[in-house]
């Protein structure tokens, strides 16, 4: 008997020796250019969805997708939740005040910058060391940058899930469906070329739409 | 891949045929070969597994002996387990009933010889009659009197008198000495009956003593069959063995599923209180928090705390060290330990409370992000006796898995030899299987024997047909031969 408590207590601890990370990191693009700002009390939903489910240890950040995307002042509210969950319950009320601040106040922005967002996004992801990382961008993916600025760069996004959110039909889409397509396309092959896998959700409804890919 | 050949067989027919004469001709030439290749890799193999078949089978007879060895061990020190509590009971029964015994024989004593006493009193009789009854009837009979002679018809008058007022006297008397007898015979009642309560308990305490002493005469036929080894005994052993594992195992699977309920009451809390949520590991393919593996820690101390209670209380024996140790020593780990399991029960408790705050803090939560929950108004019902109810299942739960290790020891007791007796059974069945296997293979060294003639079935039919040709020749030149003969024998 004393063997086979040794044999198990071996076995055990060989099984505690994966020690991965197993934290999520999730870092939420809002868009804020032109009409696009009407959508965004759809997304506070969504954020607060994930407020709710994100557990002790995980990150979230929430940024802005305007001009000039890659700056630390884009990113309007981020955290790594407490271990004790009465903290970060304080943490998560504090986080759903400070968005629905954001939404109630939000200007439009001129421009489009998407892959700026993305940079930034994937700084912040690599720096938290989470072992899920997930980009979530709700924005219609027209890029539109502002004159000078240089976007033309390889990311690297290998182990990143970038989801695109509720990409809506612009009016040009209408007339042309290939241009939609093209879009997506576009941001598909970009990011799969940088290592990171690509989803799309349109329809949010879903009772597992929102949920993260392990 | 198919239609190709066949194309290539349309193709080319006199290759294909051919070829295929050739294969058949290089086959029937070389059959007898093949025949005895075919025999000697079916002896081989079919030795091989014979082989193995036998040693399964004896693998199989010394585990059966080995087992046969264990159980009739098993039986032997559970039979001197039985005995020794029977004994133990016996002397519970002594040292309680029978030690009052000198003080219940002195009451007994006192009683009887407080009857004695009273006995000897009802035995005293009044006075007898005074001595001048017998003067009287002398002087009656003197002549004098039957004379008619007044003095002494004065006297005999008197002496009639006081005779008779002598003899109401003594009558009386002797009515109040019956009615003493008969008061003394009553207060003799009482003593009657503490006597025969006295005599009754003593009579119960040896009942109590030739019942236990009974159940010791079972156990120990059944100890001296067990140590003869009788069949009777194993069987027995071996039927009882399998039900206790059986129903070991069921408890045992019922006690997991309380564990499981004790861990997720205490697993959420755990975080509040060690954090590390955000630690997690990979335990058997599952990923769990510390705080989770905190959580289970704790249930499986709860067990092993109660097993080694057990243990010290002499319920289970599955540590001798635990079991030998002094009295002495053994009555303070029993306290130690319930001590240590009445805090944890208590910080069960107490997570169970945090638990039901945490929960109502997260619907809160839930609520106030717009995504369901339960809204914090007040409600109808109490919330106090789901609380208290769960903090009270906090506490009893680490008690109520302590007596898990009662049916741990006997599924170590027994599992040894009822999957040993599953193991058997296998090997028994593979030994089988192994003999019909090489049976199989011997037939089928024949039945591919066959197939291969059906392949070279043309040069075979040749060769019967030569065969029977040159018998009939021979058959013919032998006849004619007989018949030259006979012709020349003809005169």
């Amino acid at each position: 008997m004393r063997k086979g408590f040794l044999i198990s207590l071996l076995f055990l601890l060989s099984a505690c020796a994966s020690n991965e990370n197993y934290s999520t990191a999730v870092y939420l693009l809002l868009d804020t250019s032109g009409t696009y700002t009407k959508e965004l009390r759809k997304a506070q939903n969504i954020i607060n969805y994930y407020l709710a489910t994100l557990e002790a240890g995980d990150s979230f950040a929430v940024a802005r997708i305007d001009s000039g995307s890659f700056s630390e002042r884009d990113i309007i509210a981020k955290v790594k939740f407490d271990d004790k969950p009465s903290k970060s319950n304080v943490q998560k009320r504090e986080f759903a005040e400070i968005i629905d601040n954001f939404v109630s106040t939000v200007e439009s922005a001129s421009y489009t910058d998407i892959s700026g967002g993305l940079l930034q996004a994937q700084e912040y992801i690599t720096e938290t060391g989470a072992g899920y990382k997930h980009i979530l961008i709700y924005s219609d993916l027209k890029e539109e940058l502002p004159d000078g600025f240089n976007r033309d760069f390889d990311l690297e996004l290998d182990g990143f899930t970038v989801t695109a959110l509720n990409v809506t039909k612009l009016r040009t889409d209408n007339v042309d469906p290939t241009e939609y397509k093209s879009r997506l396309l576009y941001w598909q092959d970009r990011i799969e070329k940088a290592g990171g896998s690509w989803r799309m959700l349109n329809d949010l409804e879903r009772d597992d739409a929102l949920e993260l890919p392990k | 891949m198919e239609g190709q050949f066949f194309n290539w067989m349309q193709a080319n027919p006199t290759v294909f045929f051919g070829t295929l004469l050739l294969v058949m001709l290089a086959l029937y030439f070389s059959k007898n070969g093949f025949y005895a290749a075919f025999r000697k890799i079916a002896l081989l193999l079919s030795a091989s597994l014979r082989l193995q078949s036998r040693a399964l089978i004896t693998m199989t007879e010394q585990m059966k002996q080995r087992n046969r060895e264990v159980l009739l061990e098993m039986g032997q020190a559970q039979k001197e387990r039985d005995i020794e509590r029977e004994f133990y009971r016996v002397n519970a029964i002594v040292d309680r009933d029978l030690s009052g015994y000198p003080e219940l024989q002195k009451v007994i004593s006192e009683h009887i010889t407080a009857i004695e006493e009273d006995y000897q009193k009802t035995g005293e009789s009044p006075p007898p009659s005074p001595d001048w009854v017998e003067a009287v009837e002398a002087v009656a009979n003197l002549k004098e009197a039957h004379k008619g002679n007044p003095v002494i018809a004065k006297i005999l008058s008197d002496l009639h008198e006081s005779v008779i007022g002598q003899h109401k006297q003594a009558l009386g008397d002797y009515r109040e000495g019956i009615a003493q007898r008969h008061r003394l015979l009553h207060s003799m009642m009482p003593h009657w009956r503490k006597l025969n309560n006295a005599v009754g308990s003593v009579g119960n305490s040896i009942k109590g003593l030739l019942k236990h002493s009974a159940k010791l005469d079972v156990h120990m036929d059944q100890y001296e069959q067990i140590r003869q080894g009788s069949e009777q005994a194993e069987r027995a052993l071996r039927s009882s063995a399998s039900i206790d594992f059986l129903f070991s195992v069921l408890i045992i699977l019922l006690a997991t599923w309380g564990a499981f309920f004790n861990f997720q009451l205490i697993a959420l809390p755990m975080s509040e209180m060690v954090g590390g949520t955000s630690s997690k590991f990979n335990l058997f393919g599952q990923v769990v928090s510390v705080a989770q593996v905190a959580g289970a820690f704790i249930v499986i101390l709860e067990v092993i705390l109660g097993v080694f209670l057990m243990e010290c209380l002499h319920i289970t024996r599955m540590f001798p060290a635990l079991s030998s140790l002094d009295d002495r020593i053994r009555k303070r780990m029993i306290w130690a330990l319930f001590i240590f399991m009445f805090f944890l029960a208590s910080i069960e408790s107490g997570l169970a409370f945090m638990r039901d705050q945490i929960a109502a803090a997260d619907e809160a939560l839930k609520f106030s992000l717009g995504l369901g929950g339960e809204a914090p108004v007040a409600s109808d019902i109490s919330q106090t006796i789901p609380l208290a109810a769960a903090m009270m299942l906090g506490f009893m739960l680490p008690f109520a898995l302590m007596f898990v290790a009662i049916p741990i020891e006997t599924l170590f007791l027994t599992g040894r030899v009822v999957l040993s007796s599953i193991l058997v059974q296998v090997l028994h069945l593979a030994a089988i299987l192994l003999r019909l296997l090489a049976n199989a293979i011997k037939n089928l060294v024949e039945f591919i024997i066959a197939v291969y003639d059906i392949f070279i079935f043309i040069p075979l039919w040749i060769e019967g047909a030569v065969k029977s040709f040159r018998e009939d020749s021979a058959r013919r030149s032998e006849t004619s031969s007989v018949s030259e003969s006979s012709t020349e024998l003809r005169p």
